[in-house]
This record gives structure tokens, C-alpha cells and sequence, in this order.
């Protein structure tokens, strides 16, 4: 096993002139074909088996699985079940958001501070998320839904202790109250960058037959590199959640914001859930066969929308499998991340790669990132 | 994609470990397990230098054993010990 390299990133590369950037590329080396290992695989093997693969985002794509093979075998899930996966979602979503913005964010000189005001909420937030994806898993009888209930207060209370707000008359942008963790990096979003850019072109249901047919024709191309003609694609919480309010924060602040609204929308959901063991999931999971023996399972997750689709064969045995990660969408090398870096002034002064690097942990990928600043030859 | 390593920690130092899986051995921030009792010989499931989640024993040979089937496969690289795979050329 060699180690030279730092596979497995994207690579930012952003060549400058006169301070501000003159172009920027991105290139990834990280694998969009796992899923092809799943052939000759039983169908009912795969969903735990995407549940161990990725750790940050397991029970989301277990529920695309799941949805994904039911239809290619023509099994109807019963809704408790898809109650209790939504609920699995929604407890994963609301944990990764706390966990990516604080871990993942590039801090500077912050980062010991945000860092030790965060733990305790953040452990707190874990074991309650456990505890919550654990009960909705075994089923949504009363003595469940109690439980779920009760282990909801204290991941509300870590997203709370860390900066949420979660009173609607505070507005539907949860501004973190000042003094928090969340106030010092909303602080920082708009520290060194200036830009503006178009409303984000949101990947919805309504693309879901045109994925699906895109990823038909060419799995390990599209996977790797999804778009759709004439778009330029975004998903995740600032392109679902995007409105006039969002648009009139600035361009950084509405992404971080965006996020933390999801965050109380996701906690609202697993409130109303665990009250009446049923939910809305409408916008949150949906799947359909995708021709004969074929099937697909899509899911919207903390970094937004993700696809599965799988062919079974007569033997109830997959024959082809493919995953769209929504990371594959905002940093497709023509992609929203690389439009906006386009946009880009900074401000006088900027240290030019944090900056960068905070508007990249706005997009939120799924992996990490490397930042290479070049100045351009004849500048 | 996020892809998570299991690693056996060989030596904590505070928040940060050294862990070890396959022979490759990487620095870890135990940042997110700090309130949990993790030591030497410990299993933990790696994502970007961070410790995400205590493994026993079972289940990092559980995740290893599927890695191993994933490696057998031509064309697929080598899992990095950062949680990553260099990329497949199909």
C-alpha cells in the first residue's frame, strides 16, 4: 500500500492576477464506483453495507438503498417502516450539520476556542442522534416514540447551546445568538470575501427522471460528474431552502444560515414524527422503478440530494448499481463552487486560501479539500 | 464520497492518537470521542483525520473484510488510511 499521494480530495486550484482570481479549476480523485462492487451482491446485503461504507451519511444512503432495490424488486415498504427511516434521516442530517460546520470549518486562530465551547454539545448531540436513530429503527410503537421524544430535548438543546434559535417569531433565519459558537464563524463567513452570484438552480424532484435517465446512460460518468444540459446544479440546504430573505444576506452568511434553518426544520420534523409516528416525507425521501428489474431511491440529505439506482436480476441479485453523492453536483468542475470562486474580490488584505477554504466549507463537501494558489504568468 | 477507515489507535497524546490500519499510520483528532473512554489498542472509524466513532474489535474486522472484498476487485484501488480511495481508472 503506497501513500505518497493525497488521493481521495478535491483539488482547488486557483490561479490569481493582481490579487483577485483570474481562474479556478477543481479536480477530483476520489472514487464514484464503489457501487459497481455491489454487483452479484443479494439485494437485501446492500443497504448495511452503505450504512458501514460511509460514515458520515449512513443512514441516508441505507434509506436510498432500500427504496432503490424495493422497486427493482417490486416490494412495497410498509410507511411505518419509511416513517422510522425518514426519522433516521432527519436525527443524521441534524447531527452531521452541527458536526460539519464546527469540525470542518477552517477556524484560523479560532479554532481552540469554537472548538472546546463545542465538544460537550457535540457529544451530547451524538449519543442523543444514537439513541434516536436506534429507536426509529426498531419501530415507532408508543414506548419508542416516547423515547425518541426524550432524546430529542437534548439535541436540541446542544444545537441551542451552540448558537440555534429556534423561536419562529425570531425570523426564518435562525441568526445564532450573540457570543455563540455558531455568531464567531457567521462572524467569519464575510471576513475576506466580497461576491455576488445568481440564485442557486436547485436540484428538485422534478429532476429526478432526468437523473435517473442520465445516470441509465452512463453510471460511471455521471456519478462522477452529474449535470444536466443548460444547468449549472446546486443541492444541499442553501439551494432547497433558498428565498428572498436568504438573498438579501450576503453570499457566505445565507449558505451558513441556510444550513442552520434546515437544522430547525429537521428538529421541527422529528418532533412532529415522534408526536404522531407519521411524517411528511414528501420532500425528504422518494424512489419509483426505473424500467424492469430496475429501481431507484433518492434522499435528501445533509449535503442535499442523493441518488441510488439499481438493477436486479431474476435471482433477486444486483446487476448494476450507481450513487450520486451531492458533492459530485456543487463541485462539478463547471459547477456552482467553481461559478461562485468566478465572482470572487477580496478584501484588502485577505488571507487569499482561508478565504477560499471558508467558501469551500460553505458548499460543504462530503470529503476534504486542498487549496493550490498560483499567480498567473504574465499578470 | 464519505468513506470511513477503521483504524487501531497505538498511542494518544490529549485529543490527538496516532492510529494505524494496514501498516499506514496517521494522526487523529479524538476531538469527538474526548468524552469516551478510548486507548491503546482501540478500534475508531476515521473521516478526515477525525475519530468518528468507537468500533470494537468485531466490527473494524466486520468493515475491514468488506474493504478487502472491495480491493479484490480489478481496477480498485487501495483504501488511504485518511479515509479516501485513489481513484478507480476504469
Amino acid at each position: 500500500m503506497h501513500v505518497a499521494s493525497l488521493p481521495g480530495t478535491l483539488e482547488i486550484d486557483v490561479t490569481l492576477a493582481h490579487g483577485q482570481i483570474r481562474s479556478a479549476d477543481i479536480y477530483s480523485s476520489r472514487n464514484t464506483g464503489l457501487a459497481s462492487h455491489f454487483i452479484g451482491k443479494t439485494g437485501g446485503e446492500i443497504p448495511q453495507r452503505v450504512r458501514q461504507l460511509f460514515s458520515l451519511c449512513g443512514q441516508a444512503q441505507m434509506a436510498a438503498a432500500r427504496m432503490a432495490i424495493d422497486h427493482a424488486l417490486g416490494n412495497a415498504r410498509p410507511r411505518e417502516s419509511m416513517v422510522g427511516a425518514d426519522l433516521g434521516v432527519q436525527a443524521e442530517r441534524s447531527l452531521e450539520i452541527l458536526r460539519s460546520c464546527l469540525l470542518f470549518w477552517p477556524w484560523g486562530d479560532a479554532r481552540q476556542t469554537a472548538l472546546e465551547a463545542a465538544a460537550a454539545p457535540l457529544h451530547v448531540a451524538a449519543q442523543a442522534t444514537n439513541t434516536i436513530i436506534t429507536k426509529a429503527g426498531e419501530g415507532l410503537g408508543s414506548a419508542n416514540r416516547a423515547l425518541i421524544l426524550a432524546a430529542l430535548d437534548p439535541l436540541q438543546g446542544a444545537a441551542q447551546a451552540l448558537g440555534l434559535t429556534l423561536d419562529p417569531n425570531e425570523g426564518s433565519h435562525p441568526e445564532p445568538w450573540p457570543g455563540s459558537v455558531f455568531a464567531t464563524l457567521l462572524a467569519q463567513c464575510d471576513q475576506d470575501i466580497f461576491l455576488a452570484v445568481s440564485p442557486p438552480d436547485a436540484l428538485t424532484a422534478v429532476d429526478d427522471e432526468a437523473v435517473i435517465a442520465a445516470l441509465q446512460a452512463d453510471p460511471e460518468e455521471f456519478a462522477a460528474r452529474p449535470a444536466l444540459k443548460g444547468r449549472r446544479i446546486e443541492t444541499g440546504a442553501y439551494a432547497r431552502l433558498w428565498d428572498r430573505e436568504l438573498a438579501g444576506t450576503s453570499f457566505q452568511a445565507g449558505r451558513f444560515l441556510a444550513r442552520l434553518r434546515d437544522l430547525r426544520n429537521c428538529l421541527a420534523t422529528l418532533r412532529g414524527a415522534a408526536k404522531t409516528g407519521d411524517a411528511d416525507m414528501s420532500t425528504s425521501l422518494s424512489g419509483g422503478e426505473a424500467g424492469p428489474g430496475q429501481g431507484f431511491g433518492v434522499v435528501e440529505c445533509a449535503r442535499g440530494r442523493l441518488y441510488h439506482l439499481a438493477s436486479v436480476d431474476a435471482n433477486a441479485c444486483i446487476k448494476a448499481y450507481a450513487i450520486v453523492a451531492p458533492t459530485e453536483w456543487n463541485f462539478h468542475p463547471a459547477g456552482p463552487f467553481v461559478e461562485a470562486l468566478h465572482h470572487v474580490r477580496f478584501a484588502p488584505g485577505a488571507q487569499r486560501a482561508t478565504a477560499i477554504a471558508r467558501m469551500a466549507a460553505t458548499f460543504d463537501p462530503c470529503t476534504a479539500f486542498e487549496i493550490t494558489l498560483r499567480e498567473a504568468a504574465h499578470a | 464520497m464519505c468513506l470511513g477507515i477503521p483504524m487501531q489507535v497505538i498511542h494518544c497524546e490529549g485529543v490527538m492518537a496516532r492510529c494505524c490500519t494496514r501498516g499506514v499510520e496517521r494522526r487523529v483528532s479524538l476531538f469527538l470521542l474526548q468524552h469516551e473512554d478510548i486507548g491503546i489498542g482501540d478500534y475508531v472509524m476515521v473521516h478526515r483525520g477525525e475519530a468518528l466513532q468507537k468500533l470494537t474489535p468485531a466490527e473494524a474486522a466486520e468493515a475491514w473484510a468488506m474493504y478487502d472484498e472491495i480491493l479484490a476487485t480489478p481496477g480498485t484501488p487501495e483504501p488511504m488510511a485518511d479515509g479516501s480511495f485513489e481513484a478507480t481508472k476504469n
